[in-house]
């Protein structure tokens, strides 16, 4: 039933949309936090998860739904994560636009090469869950030249980042975590923190193969 | 061959697009389809006041109305044989929500083929056993 005109269809239509949403997503990132604001950010990652799903776009769709789950929360502090996750899905939407328009000056290229492509480059840029490790990694960073007061304080943003998104055990080690913080150097507790991240399933070497570049 | 109304409610033009499209497939051999689309959950009601749908497949989270409310509304008011919510939201307090709205499937997506189809059906069948069209 899917055509190549109509997978064409789909994948400028996609595009349209995603634009619109983001400028949308932009504006109501700007305004001030209220309950209104947080169920406006929902809804529009909310049409975005949708929209990106349907041409499967996995790594937009993840990272949609992670900022999806975070605006539906409704808390405050999850503002400086979806202000990050939304230049993330704005990066990969120009990669996509690029990508089309790029591709739609050569006759042959059809709509499966199109969007073959279009993912290729998205998980050759952005593997799976590397948006959550993004998350992570921006906190770690700013562990450098922190008082043990904020450290703590990231901790507990990563904690409640790690609850939204049912990853409970390590919910439970970073609570641990912020418990012992004053036996703890700044340095040490920053070790502690990506031994944690590193030894967990969900993340392991490649999280930390992710910090290590980032750090460069 | 047979016709049957169909309102499709998302503030997706990608995701309408997508959807018509798998129901337009899906009904191949069994009717033609009358599609209408809606972008709001008032665009959907003011449209069902205008035509009689014989299967209805909203979106939940809209802008303005929500399609429990509007799943409600076309139900109370009959104005929809069938209506089906069409969400990425599976929680159970969420499909309690529909099921207290009234609705007739609750689909979660990615949207499923098979479900689609008979879901069609039966809009199909409803709308044959008044003898209808």
């Amino acid at each position: 039933m899917q055509t190549d005109q109509f997978k064409k269809t789909l994948l400028t239509a996609f595009t349209t949309e995603a634009s619109e949403l983001l400028e949308q997503i932009s504006c109501t990132l700007q305004q001030e936090w209220s309950s209104t604001t947080a169920q406006l950010l929902f809804r529009h990652f909310h049409s975005l998860k949708g929209t990106a799903a349907l041409l499967e776009f996995e790594n937009l769709t993840q990272a949609a739904h992670l900022a999806e789950t975070l605006a539906r929360s409704g808390f405050e502090w999850t503002r400086s994560e979806l202000q990050y996750i939304f230049e993330y899905i704005t990066r990969s939407i120009e990669q996509i636009i690029n990508n089309q328009t790029e591709l739609a000056a050569y006759s042959s290229a059809n709509a499966d090469e199109l969007i073959n492509r279009i993912n290729m480059q998205e998980s050759s840029v952005e593997k799976e869950k590397q948006v959550l490790f993004q998350l992570f990694t921006k906190h770690l960073l700013n562990f450098e030249g922190k008082n043990s007061s904020m450290q703590s304080s990231s901790i507990k943003t990563l904690i409640r980042a790690a609850d939204l998104m049912e990853i409970s055990d390590l919910s439970v080690e970073l609570s641990r975590l912020v418990s012992a913080s004053n036996d703890y150097t700044d340095e040490q507790l920053q070790q502690h923190l990506l031994e944690q991240l590193i030894t967990h399933e969900s993340f392991g070497n490649d999280f930390l193969n992710f910090y290590q570049k980032a750090k460069q | 061959m047979n016709q049957l109304q169909v309102l499709i409610v998302d503030d997706s033009p990608t995701a309408a697009l997508f959807l018509q499209a798998k129901l337009e497939a899906a009904a191949e051999n069994l009717a033609t389809l009358a599609i209408t689309r809606a972008k709001t959950g008032e665009e959907a009601l003011i449209a069902a006041n205008e035509t009689h749908f014989d299967l209805a497949i909203l979106d939940v989270v809209l802008p303005g109305i929500d399609g429990f409310s509007v799943c409600q509304t076309l139900k109370t008011k009959q104005q929809s044989r069938v209506v089906a919510l069409l969400t990425a939201l599976q929680s159970e307090s969420d499909k309690k929500k529909g099921s207290d709205a009234g609705c007739d499937v609750y689909i979660i997506k990615p949207i499923n083929e098979a479900t689609l189809s008979s879901v069609l059906k039966l809009a199909y069948i409803k709308a044959q056993s008044i003898g209808v069209r």
